[in-house]
């Protein structure tokens, strides 16, 4: 499962039940309960969306075109997904990506391109306890992925454009999510997030591993290579406070190490690039959260993208 | 209630998603947006510059039979680039030029248009008439080898051509500029060929005259009005703005691709050369984007010498201000009485 999108949504949510109205009111050992809940949101049924619109300027696997670009406010992502709750510590589920957006050509005009990810199915074991091990408070998870190949390159090998849209894609959430942009694989991939609840803020770390198995080398870009396997691994550190019921501020940081792309050029170098995540969280109620972040890339290969999202998770 | 008020905050929210999902795809029309080429255009179109027919031999660069070299009077503006244009009529046709603004040319017409960075050759960029049609045209680049010994075609444009700051456009953005004109054909006009740029052994208005491949023969070349400053002034304009900024552009199907849908006019119009008062440019321009007399305070030279998206002119394909064109219009300005 998508850590970044839903994950930290996940835990977020029930940062938000944990810190509430209903749990203020709850005697303090009940309320610490809450905290180990944090990624055990209470619905059996829950979904989630997300908008991010922003600037993409990254990196691109082709001798000519080098770099892909999308103008400010014309890189946009729609993420939607919804998960069930199959055993008290079991979630399975389901979420997809459509990325559309504005595409700079080489001489400075612009095609309209839109492409679906690769949508992923995912079951998450959620609420391992941990604190008798360590001796203080750490919850974690465990979630497997295994995507649907559906992201390619539909138009003529020459354009590129579903490939570079998809690019965007994978650029506006700072490559921490390529088993889902990255099209003619099949992606698998394994993720843990560790929880350590504190008295007033949550820290979170999370390791994502997906594995994309190259299917085919049609359409790849011109001056292009493969490999029969793409790793890159990705991970993120946040920390999020409440300082009121209703409202939590959250700064975080993802990191992405391509170490072997399926489609890469071979002189180009597999740069790491880093993200730094603020975000604002509106808990409305106990079943629905509202957040709005901002994602800009810290340096790196993808200097210069920069993204807002308004994202909802709702309890069904 | 509690129920009730958290089903209108859900329903809230996917509201406002989808209301931000909608505006977002209505801007998405925008300007700066161009429609592919159709497939079998580029499929159909030859890989190899060698292929063209523009030298029968590569290595000594000799012309095939009918590849003619000519030159417009006015250049669009293209970074410094180093440029050198062809024209092939096939034989026994005429250009059609009922309308001496807007030329048709027949079937199997190509254009040739070389970019050099220095001495290295970068792309050269070909124009062919495919079909009867106003728009049956092929664009397509081709982007010249390390050994300069051919040129590969390159639909998809280059950014950086060979190490240098020229970027090939993808054959989807020629439209952006040919596109606005009925003749698609830009540089070899009237106008144009009417400059005495071409040289002895190139292709001008009198020699297309001469050899009976107008349809309508003009009987004149066509000579810019006005002083010096105001003939480079106006030649720039058109070579440069007139091609999107004109009241004559073929009416569009698709994107606006560089239709910039407002009243400025460019282009100079072989009937309306008696004064520069007469042309478009000072009857639309002036008091509007160009301010007599001052320079500085005068939209079109704030946009002609500034680069960054969105905020230059002209559009496409330069990242570099044309000092000499800014030069050519500041002085035209300064000299305009207020």
């Amino acid at each position: 499962m998508s850590r970044v999108a839903s994950k930290v949504l996940t835990a977020v949510l029930a940062a938000v039940v944990r810190t509430s109205g209903a749990a203020a009111e709850e005697p303090p050992q009940e309320a610490e309960r809450r905290a180990t809940d944090a990624i055990e949101p209470s619905a059996d049924l829950s979904a989630w969306t997300s908008l991010r619109i922003g600037v993409v300027d990254a990196p691109y696997p082709s001798a000519t075109l080098g770099e892909v670009r999308s103008e400010a406010g014309q890189a946009r992502l729609l993420r939607f997904g919804a998960a069930a709750r199959v055993a008290p510590k079991v979630q399975v589920g389901a979420h997809a990506a459509y990325v559309f957006a504005g595409v700079e050509q080489p001489a400075g005009s612009y095609r309209a391109g839109s492409a679906w990810g690769n949508p992923m199915l995912f079951a998450m074991l959620s609420g391992a306890d941990l604190s008798e091990r360590i001796g203080s408070k750490l919850d974690g998870d465990l979630s497997l992925s295994i995507g649907v190949p559906v992201a390619a390159e539909r138009g003529p090998r020459y354009e590129q454009l579903d490939r570079r849209t998809l690019a965007i894609g994978g650029a506006l959430e700072g490559w921490v999510n390529p088993e889902i942009y990255t099209p003619n694989v099949l992606p698998i991939a394994l993720g843990g997030t560790l929880f350590l609840p504190r008295d007033y803020f949550q820290l979170e770390l999370g390791l994502e591993l997906p594995l994309l198995v190259r299917l085919s080398e049609d359409t790849i870009p011109n001056g292009a290579s493969t490999s029969a396997i793409g790793f890159i691994p990705n991970g993120e550190l946040r920390v999020t406070t409440w300082p009121w019921h209703w409202l939590g501020l959250s700064l975080g940081s993802t990191v992405a190490w391509p170490i072997a792309q399926p489609v890469y050029l071979s002189s180009r170098r597999t740069a790491a690039q880093a993200m730094l995540t603020p975000r604002v969280l509106f808990a409305l109620g106990g079943e629905a959260l509202m957040s709005l972040d901002v994602a800009v890339a810290a340096g790196g290969p993808a200097s210069g993208t920069a993204s807002a999202a308004l994202s909802a998770r709702m309890g069904l | 209630m509690r129920r009730m008020t958290t089903l209108k905050a859900k329903k809230g929210l996917l509201e406002a998603l989808v209301l931000c999902l909608a505006a977002l795809s209505q801007a998405c029309e925008t300007f700066h947006y161009c429609d592919p080429v159709p497939a079998s255009r580029i499929d159909a179109a030859p890989d190899r510059l060698s292929d063209t027919g523009l030298f029968s031999d590569m290595g000594t660069r000799t012309l095939a039979p009918g590849v003619r070299p000519f030159r417009p009077g006015f250049e669009l503006w293209s970074d410094g680039a180093n440029k050198q244009r062809w024209v092939y009529l096939p034989p026994g046709e005429t250009i059609d030029t009922r309308n001496m603004d807007d030329w048709q040319f027949p079937v199997g017409t190509k254009l040739w248009k070389e970019f050099r960075h220095g001495e290295e050759l970068v792309e050269t960029r070909l124009l062919q008439k495919l079909g009867p049609g106003e728009r049956d045209w092929l664009t397509l680049s081709y982007l010249w080898n390390d050994e300069q010994s051919d040129a590969y075609a390159t639909p998809e444009g280059a950014v950086d051509a060979r190490g240098t700051e020229l970027d090939v456009p993808a054959a989807s953005e020629c439209v952006a500029c040919h596109g606005g004109r009925r003749a698609f054909v830009l540089g070899f006009s009237a106008l144009q060929l009417s400059q005495g740029a071409s040289g002895g052994d190139g292709v001008d208005l009198a020699s297309l005259e001469a050899e009976g491949l107008l349809s309508n023969p003009p009987q004149q070349t066509f000579s810019i009005p006005g002083t010096q400053t105001e003939r480079s002034a106006l030649g720039y304009l058109h070579a440069n703005c007139g091609h999107c900024h004109n009241r004559n552009r073929p009416s569009r199907a698709g994107s606006r691709c560089f239709d910039p849908e407002n009243d400025l006019d460019f282009w100079l119009s072989v009937d309306l050369l008696d004064s520069p008062e007469q042309t478009p440019t000072y009857r639309t321009a002036i008091d509007e984007v160009v301010k007599p007399g001052e320079p500085r305070d005068s939209r079109l030279l704030e946009l002609v010498s500034s680069r960054g998206i969105f905020r230059q002119m002209h559009p496409l394909a330069t990242e570099r201000v044309d000092e000499r064109g800014v030069r050519i219009l500041s002085d035209w300005i300064r000299e305009l009485a207020p």
